[in-house]
């Protein structure tokens, strides 16, 4: 019989900031500053890790048998494309998105949409090799946003406190 | 802490036993034909440590697989194979079409601990 472990999870030393900001009045501008601090974090990694992509010399063509990296002008073209969303609000969240989007014309003249490159490039294709960089943009910014929005969201809700 | 050349070897083992399945690691053979898989490893995603010791480590494996035939029944074998390996969690990252190759190309993320 397989073993499989039961994972408990605690947080603690929640309860008194989501209480305080239960009862602040401005909730949803302390939420978005908050939100508006994590996608500065997170879109300044990805930039950094998008200047890092590995490239191959245009002209290379690539296959299954000899891979190539992304040419120059694709990995322009996601740097000058990448954005941040407008925020969102549903109900229970406030959200913004570090993405792509837009078109741009490839040399053969024919039109690619901006997010299909970029997951081409991350995920790579049977001709071009693998640049996991939303992963890697995750992976590193996980806890510094946490930390940058428990600092804000403690912050603006001390402010509040005082008015 | 578990051996990585374990976990490795392990998934290996399982996810070559599909039947019929040309499975590579780290890169196709230059003749490689679709249908075909390709595995690689990945650096550390997280760790559990207790002690000032590492007692877990998660490693991230990356399945691509190409295929020329829309509904290849390939798909839905590796997704039973890798639900059925212990202590992993997996999702399907990325679809893709290549227009240049006309090849379909499909990747998971599969993370052993």
């Amino acid at each position: 019989m397989s073993k499989r472990r039961l994972i408990s999870i605690e947080s603690r030393g929640y309860e008194e900031l989501y209480g305080a900001l239960r009862e602040a009045s401005n909730v949803e501008a302390i939420g978005s500053m908050a939100v508006f601090d994590a996608t500065g974090i997170v879109a300044d990694e990805m930039k950094k890790n998008l200047q890092s992509l590995k490239t191959t010399k245009d002209g290379h063509k690539g296959s299954n048998k000899s891979r190539r990296y992304c040419y120059q002008r694709d990995k322009d073209v996601l740097i000058e494309a990448m954005g941040i969303s407008p925020f969102g609000r549903t109900d229970d969240a406030i959200s913004a998105k570090v993405g792509f989007d837009g078109y741009f014309e490839m040399t053969n003249g024919e039109t690619m949409a901006i997010p299909k490159l970029a997951n081409c490039i991350n995920a790579g294709t049977s001709f071009m090799y693998s640049q996991p960089f939303i992963r890697k943009t995750v992976s590193s910014t996980r806890e510094k946003v946490k930390k940058a929005m428990d600092a804000r969201l403690e912050k603006e809700i001390k402010k509040s406190e005082k008015q | 802490m578990k051996s990585i050349n374990q976990l490795l070897s392990d998934f290996n083992s399982e996810f070559t036993e599909i039947d019929d399945l040309k499975v590579y690691h780290y890169e196709a053979e230059d003749q490689a034909v679709a249908p075909y898989a390709v595995w690689t490893e990945q650096a550390e995603d997280d760790a559990f440590h207790s002690d000032n010791k590492k007692d877990e480590q998660v490693i991230p494996i990356i399945i691509d697989f190409y295929t020329l035939s829309e509904f290849d029944s390939f798909i839905d074998e590796i997704q039973e194979c890798v639900n059925g390996i212990e202590n992993a969690s997996w999702k399907l990252s990325a679809i893709d079409y290549e227009d240049q190759t006309k090849l379909i190309h499909y990747q998971w993320e599969v993370n052993l601990v």
